[in-house]
């Protein structure tokens, strides 16, 4: 009888400490998906905020496909080759390329830093632009930005190792009052700069900007194209 | 073990149904907690809605628009043409589409796994509440943004969570959301380079951003990997406003 109870009790407590586990378990699924990072955490303004980001982005794709539907219904080799082909280049660099846009001119009066630079250049495409240079060197994957001190002491930044001359001048294509506004706005980064650091960017909009070709190394050495692809591979999409 | 389990039939079942049971209260107890503070944000549940939906019609879209482009691409590989123009175009097309990250590529390199200093945050928490800022101890969109700066020209792809990094790739973030090509992204985040492990650890060690986030005790993992593939890149690639220069 004892024997009996004994061996009862030990089951019991077996079943609370599952009970416990599975009770654990699904605590910790749920408080991994609650992090700082989850839209539940967000405030409306954020998630406004995000709404109107994808509502835009969601436009532009919609735009992209029309456009390609329109070159594969062309049937004609050559021309949809002919279109692809140069909107290939356009995106990759190795064209030099014009169009509308802005430019954000920093003169030799202030100090800039490369990180400011970074993140104009990013506000920038925030804004759709669809082509960005530095000192009319066209930005890229590669482009570096480093900040550096010369002999005299004096804070200079360089592009791909090189000295920028001052003025800066970073040009954009892209729809010029979209760019404009993306930058200038109340609490955007071209009134951070003028507040917090006293740092006054000229920005302009531009009937035209130039941008010439990519300094572009087309052979890469260590990627190569997976194994198998043919244009009817499976979707290979990613992976978090 | 079998053995007992011959001899104690309704063990297994019992188990399950008290597994079952945890979970099933705890589950409860997450709904309840959720219906307590969530009354005053119908407004945010409707906007986290609208946000889910348009994600999902976003990424129906890149798919449409992947699949479209290989149509395109495959009825130029495939036509019939043996035009000694269209051969050159098709290769330059496909030359283009690899430098510019339209198409998958494998390869060997360097995986950054960077994460928020939860261990940190908590820590701070519990010690001086009130000095506790929690923006210090996770990783902003800024801190991609120059990492990338000061090692992505030694690589030959670049992708962070699966978001292939191209020339128009923005990192950005609408409140404590990182967004990078228009898609949420969530720590940990994992930057892929395919490129010479060795010059891409190298520069990593002098990056200025690399040495301030270690400083901060962010978690950064770093490790070479031989066998690496990166996705296409997805989004909007036709520019409407430049033009190639005559």
């Amino acid at each position: 009888m004892p024997e009996k109870s004994s061996k009862t009790s030990r089951l019991l407590s077996f079943c609370l400490a599952l009970t416990f586990l599975s009770f654990a378990i699904v605590c910790q699924i749920n408080f991994e998906s609650n992090s700082v990072q989850s839209l539940e955490n967000q405030s409306t303004d954020t998630l406004v905020a995000m709404v109107r980001n994808l509502n835009d982005y969601r436009n532009r794709l919609n735009n992209e496909l029309t456009q390609l539907e329109r070159t594969e219904s062309s049937r004609n080799v050559t021309t949809s080759l002919e279109q692809q082909l140069n909107s290939a280049r356009i995106f990759a660099g190795t064209v030099p390329v014009s169009g509308p846009g802005v430019s954000v001119t920093i003169t030799a009066d202030y100090d800039l830093y490369s990180m400011d630079v970074i993140d104009i250049v990013n506000e920038l495409k925030v804004s759709g632009a669809e082509v960005i240079a530095i000192n009319n060197q066209r930005v890229t994957t590669k482009t570096r930005l480093t900040q550096e001190t010369d002999s005299d002491e004096h804070l200079f930044l360089a592009m791909n190792g090189e000295r920028l001359l001052t003025p800066i001048v970073i040009t954009a294509i892209g729809d010029p009052a979209t760019l404009e506004k993306g930058l200038t706005f109340t609490g955007g980064i071209i009134d951070n700069l003028n507040t917090l650091y006293g740092i006054y960017p000229i920005v302009r909009q531009e009937q035209e900007v130039i941008v010439p070709a990519a300094d572009l190394n087309t052979n890469p050495a260590y990627m190569r194209l997976p194994e198998q692809t043919t244009p009817a591979a499976p979707d290979i999409s990613a992976t978090d | 073990m079998p053995e007992f389990l011959k001899r104690n039939r309704n063990v297994l079942s019992i188990s399950l149904l008290f597994l079952l049971s945890g979970a099933a209260m705890s589950i409860w107890f997450r709904a309840w907690s959720i219906n307590v503070s969530t009354e005053t944000n119908n407004q945010n549940q409707n906007l986290i809605d609208v946000i889910n939906q348009l994600e999902a019609e976003t990424v129906s879209l890149e798919a449409d628009i992947d699949a479209l482009r290989s149509r395109i691409t495959g009825q130029i590989l495939t036509s019939a043409e043996t035009d000694e123009y269209i051969a050159r175009l098709r290769h330059e097309l496909e030359q283009m589409q690899l430098i510019s990250g339209q198409t998958p590529v494998t390869g060997s390199g360097l995986v950054i796994t960077i994460s928020d200093n939860t261990a940190g945050a908590e820590a701070a928490k519990q010690l001086d509440p009130a000095n506790y800022y929690p923006e210090n101890y996770i990783i902003h969109d800024s801190n991609l943004r120059y990492l990338l700066n000061d090692i992505a020209y030694l690589a030959d792809a670049v992708a962070i969570n699966g978001q292939r990094i191209v020339d128009l790739s923005d990192i950005r973030c609408v409140g404590t959301v990182i967004i990078i090509n228009s898609t949420r992204v969530a720590p940990p985040y994992e930057i892929s380079l395919i490129g010479s492990a060795a010059l891409l650890e190298g520069a990593l060690q002098e990056s200025s951003q690399y040495i301030y986030l270690h400083n901060k005790n962010m978690p950064i993992k770093v490790s070479r990997e031989e066998n690496l593939t990166l996705p296409a890149y997805t989004g909007v690639v036709l520019a409407t406003h430049a033009q190639i220069a005559q």
